[in-house]
């Protein structure tokens, strides 16, 4: 899923846990943890207009999700706030994109079929979904 | 879905023998997809999301054999999403109990790696157990 769509879905879920926007931002920082692989490959991403799973390091597929919510356990009451924006992160972009779940073990690409795989069909529906979601955290908060 | 209605449309106008994948509009994939979805429903019911979402997750190989559509890359799909949809139960329950349990769905991601590395490991089935100790609380402890 698009960076924007994790920072509105991890708002969306801290704000059932707080309003405080310290504690907002830490669980918005959660949610969008694992797409700092993606830093190296923005240059291609421009240029082709995604980044493709190969983008993604072993930190966004199952393997880190393990680590990360390892770690989680050590943020004390601030828990929820960091596991379930960085779990719906996972979620959404196994749902929504082709992914290796168990890379580096197995570089298998595997893709669920219940999301588009062309560009253009992506962004037909991710456009509105993120505006979508937008809307109904502005109205949340 | 409009493909699936094509083929059906056809099966019927050629008058040939209706088979599985005629009938059934989705692939074995999109039921794994399904059964981590249905976790969701935890939130709401536990009980009824750990049924529904341990039978999709054992409908997704029926569908796949009766469609003549296993593959490797499909038993791989099964096993993300069941990990995914231990994630999400486990979350649940370490929210309402204790954050240690999360690393139940830790370990059997780990015991999953370990299992294509080729090492000789048995993946537990804690969504079951966790139904059990769910229905046992439930209903069978006043």
């Amino acid at each position: 899923m698009n960076t924007p769509s994790h920072i509105f879905v991890s708002l969306l879920i801290g704000l059932q846990f707080t309003q405080d926007p310290l504690m907002l931002f830490i669980a918005v920082l959660a949610g969008i943890l694992p797409d700092l692989d993606h830093l190296p490959h923005i240059t291609k991403a421009l240029k082709t207009g995604r980044f493709g799973s190969s983008s993604r390091s072993f930190f966004h597929e199952l393997i880190g999700l393990s680590i990360f919510t390892t770690l989680s356990l050590f943020t004390g009451d601030l828990f929820p706030l960091v596991f379930f924006p960085l779990l719906s992160h996972y979620l959404l972009d196994y749902m929504t994109r082709p992914t290796r779940p168990f890379y580096p073990f197995d570089k298998r690409e595997l893709h669920l079929g219940i999301y588009p795989k062309s560009l253009k069909w992506m962004t037909i529906i991710e456009v509105p979904l993120t505006c979508l979601l937008g809307l109904i955290v502005f109205y949340m908060l | 879905m409009l493909a699936w209605i094509n083929r059906f449309l056809h099966a019927l106008k050629e008058n040939r023998k209706i088979t599985a994948p005629d009938v059934f509009p989705f692939t074995a994939s999109q039921v794994s997809a399904a059964s981590v979805l249905a976790s969701f429903g935890v939130f709401f019911n536990p009980i009824i999301a750990l049924l529904t979402s341990l039978v999709l997750d054992s409908f997704d190989g029926v569908v796949a054999r009766s469609q003549n559509a296993t593959s490797r890359d499909g038993g791989m799909i099964d096993w993300a999403s069941d990990r995914y949809s231990e994630f999400i139960f486990y979350g649940y329950f370490a929210l309402q109990h204790t954050p240690l349990l999360i690393l139940l769905p830790v370990a059997n991601t780990l015991l999953n790696l370990s299992l294509l590395r080729g090492w000789k490991v048995v993946i537990i089935p804690i969504r079951f157990y966790l139904l059990a100790y769910l229905v046992i609380t439930r209903f069978l402890i006043a």
